[in-house]
């Protein structure tokens, strides 16, 4: 039976747009961290901004009145899809899961806004339709002729590994011959208000998206393959719905924690205890701030890089110690409110 | 060998009422649910009516405190508990690992449009964020998680008006690839002033009714709700002595990538959402289509073209209807309610009517149900579309059926 694989990868994030920039970063421990600059703000709270998504000048033309979250959507799907080094099949061959947390916020609150200042009947259908959540979905869509499914997962910051759980099954099932998972969030001036009241601190905006296929004699590109993926929902006990989705990616893997060569994930390691201590823990969040669903697409992506290219960054590494040969990653995620998701992905 | 999937239990809020009976007296008897707007001020828009679900009101909850929730955590509650006591599974349910597969386009946006208020009126350090704290679109989800107490996993579709059916057919697929052995699925929304807006800004709701397929139709009315269904598979559901209400043969789901708005007028890519579902169940005859029928100009001449390219001549004799004249469009619970309906269509042997319906549209030519009427149904076809260019079909058969 062919294995799932990665096949390519697109990253629109505040270090850098595509892999080389990306790549460069990281090896440099540069931090997207700053002040916000898009908007005006009091707060003093860093963040990690996109300032151009690097789309190309045709798309960027016709997309140029969609909002941002699209626009780091397409940027990053268009990326993913070259990378792939392959005609892209398209049509009904295709499907595309985006996991995302809040959509089109600058839309949405320029809609409402609208709305409360009486102004009802100057309303933009354009800020109505493009806030709608699979307005990004929709728009990558129609950019690049997916007929297959297009969905649009809504939740927190596990939900882009759902996207890539129901991209791994519908390109498993053989109902699509490829499928693209991609996770995409933008920053807006309320949103970022309303987080940094929260306490939260370093928050940000970005996309990213992985091709997914079977792998076969054609294939020329292959960074990793996706061995298990699991996802777990516990409100009352959010350290067993992780622990569960983790043993039971790692049932579905054939695999123990022994044989997971660095963790990715947001999440404190104190909550990674069944691993051993020399097991290394990564993430990005210090370089390029928290983007919600975003930054476990990311960890997949870095993962991608580092199984192809045998080694992790050490500006990631927040515990635990490099270790000489890659053959397992496990991403994982886990929410406050008790959703846990995990992912191994494995040297090819 | 996929496993084969049937329903348990339904749950269902609609304007015409809490609960199936109720909504399936008036909507068999072609009685209309949408009233003047009463939750928000109408004056400035054209349409000014809306299905909204009035006999609903927020119960005391046993493990949450029903006044910090959304209105939509409580349509979604309130209508999976009507499904799960339906199914016999209100005690046993938390030692069913389940996935919680869930459609809808607003989430908790009532509680988003209070913050944005409160962020006018007090500014934006100091709008109050707890009334944030049931905006996010799964934020429902987890709710439900807690209140009744469930384990296993859920998957928040948010598709616009497909992604009931997109949850519904999520579910089906899980089970019968053996990933789960039940399911609760289905769709919610409320009815917002920011949808409201929002539809009435695109110029597709209607200033007078709601007429599917009819020549003179000039757009939608809005509704509000939830629909949730209970499914199982069969052997599971057997084994606790279930009834089985209906059973879930196919699914089929597609894109436009055509326009964010418009659907593709040549049904082309709708049609692949109906070919699939047909034959995913291994295309038997339809004897009733529950149509997406919003009433708008294009979503109707793009359905019409749909099914009678992936029925063919057949087509035209096949009864076709669209509630949404009755009790409005629920947007990411339109799907599910509709899926419901069509259940109940085949339970009671009636199809239900397309309401306003006056005067043919050569382009629509379709056979609208007029009335409500007797008619042998054992299987159904339903179908949703949404913004985004979503097409999504399913197709339901009496319990009875074999194969």
């Amino acid at each position: 039976m062919s294995r799932l694989t990665i096949t390519g990868i697109g990253s629109v994030t505040p270090i850098g747009i595509g892999k080389e920039e990306l790549r460069q970063s990281l090896d440099e421990g540069a931090s997207g961290l700053a002040r916000i600059r898009k908007f005006p703000s009091p707060l003093k709270t860093p963040s990690g901004e996109i300032r151009d998504p690097g789309l190309d000048k045709n798309m960027a033309a016709r997309f140029r009145r969609v909002a941002a979250v699209s626009k780091y959507a397409l940027s990053a799907v268009d990326m993913a899809i070259k990378d792939r080094g392959l005609p892209f099949p398209g049509g009904n061959e295709t499907a595309l899961v985006m996991g995302l947390t809040h959509g089109a916020l600058t839309y949405t609150e320029a809609f409402h806004g609208s709305l409360l200042r009486e102004e009802r009947g100057s309303a933009s259908p354009l800020f109505f339709s493009d806030s709608v959540l699979n307005a990004p979905a929709g728009n990558v869509s129609i950019c690049y002729g997916i007929r297959g499914p297009v969905h649009t997962l809504v939740g927190g910051p596990a939900t882009s590994l759902k996207a890539l759980m129901l991209s791994m099954r519908m390109a498993n099932s053989g109902e699509v011959a490829g499928a693209i998972a991609v996770s995409s969030e933008e920053l807006n001036e309320l949103s970022f208000s309303c987080y940094s009241r929260l306490g939260m601190t370093a928050i940000s905006e970005g996309a990213g998206a992985v091709f997914i296929e079977k792998d076969g004699p054609e294939t020329t590109s292959r960074y990793c393959y996706l061995s298990g993926a699991a996802s777990r929902c516990c409100p009352s006990d959010p350290a067993e719905a992780l622990q569960g989705a983790i043993q039971q990616s790692l049932d579905e893997a054939g695999l123990t924690t022994r044989d997971i060569d660095a963790v990715m994930t947001d999440t404190l390691p104190q909550a990674l205890t069944r691993f051993s201590n020399a097991t290394p823990i990564v993430t990005l969040a210090h370089l390029t701030g928290s983007a919600f669903s975003v930054n476990a697409m990311w960890h997949i992506i870095l993962a991608s890089m580092s199984l192809q290219g045998g080694a992790l960054p050490l500006s990631v590494i927040v515990a635990g110690r490099q270790t000489g040969d890659l053959r397992h990653i496990m991403v994982c995620a886990s929410e406050s409110d008790g959703v846990g998701a995990a992912v191994v992905l494995s040297k090819t | 060998m996929n496993k084969r999937v049937v329903v348990t239990g339904m749950g269902i809020i609609t304007s015409h009422g809490v609960g199936k009976e109720a909504n399936w007296e008036k909507i068999s008897a072609g009685k209309s649910g949408i009233r003047e707007i009463v939750s928000f001020d109408t004056s400035g828009y054209r349409c000014r009516t809306g299905g909204e679900a009035t006999d609903f009101a927020a119960a005391p909850l046993r493990n949450l405190d029903s006044r910090r929730l959304d209105r939509a955590s409580h349509l979604l509650i309130h209508a999976a508990g009507e499904a799960l006591a339906e199914a016999g599974l209100t005690s046993d349910i938390k030692n069913i690992p389940l996935l919680l597969s869930l459609g809808t386009t607003l989430g908790g946006m009532l509680s988003g449009e209070a913050f944005h208020r409160d962020v006018v009126e007090r500014g934006i350090q100091r709008a109050r964020l707890s009334l944030l704290s049931d905006y996010l679109a799964h934020a429902q989800a987890i709710n439900l998680f807690r209140e009744m107490k469930l384990k296993g996993d859920f998957l928040i579709f948010s598709n616009a008006c497909a992604s009931g059916t997109n949850a519904i057919g999520h579910a089906f697929n899980s089970i019968r690839q053996g990933k789960y052995n039940a399911a609760i699925c289905g769709g919610y929304d409320t009815m917002s002033e920011f949808t409201f807006a929002g539809f009435s800004s695109l110029m597709a709701m209607t200033g007078t009714l709601c007429r599917p397929f009819d020549k003179d139709r000039d757009g939608l009315v809005l509704g509000e709700g939830a629909g949730i269904l209970v499914l199982e598979e069969l052997e599971h559901a057997g084994r606790r002595s279930a009834r089985i209400l209906g059973e879930l043969s196919g699914y089929g789901e597609s894109t436009d990538a055509h326009h964010m708005t418009s659907p593709d007028l040549s049904g082309l890519s709708a049609a692949a959402a109906l070919t699939k579902a047909l034959r995913d169940a291994s295309n038997p005859a339809i004897d009733y289509i529950n149509a997406h029928g919003t009433g708008t100009k294009y979503n109707d001449d793009m359905e019409t073209m749909a099914i009678l390219i992936a029925l063919g001549e057949k087509a035209i004799e096949i009864p076709v209807s669209s509630i949404k004249p009755m009790i409005g469009h629920l947007l990411g619970g339109a799907g599910a309610v509709e899926a419901i309906i069509s259940l109940l269509s085949i339970i009671h042997k009636t199809l239900p009517p397309s309401l306003n319906y006056v005067t043919p549209d050569p382009k629509c030519s379709l056979n609208i149900v007029l009335r409500p009427r007797a008619s042998e149904i054992r299987t159904v076809l339903s179908n949703s579309f949404g913004f985004g260019g979503s097409n999504a079909s399913l197709i339901i058969k009496e319990a009875s059926c074999q194969g």
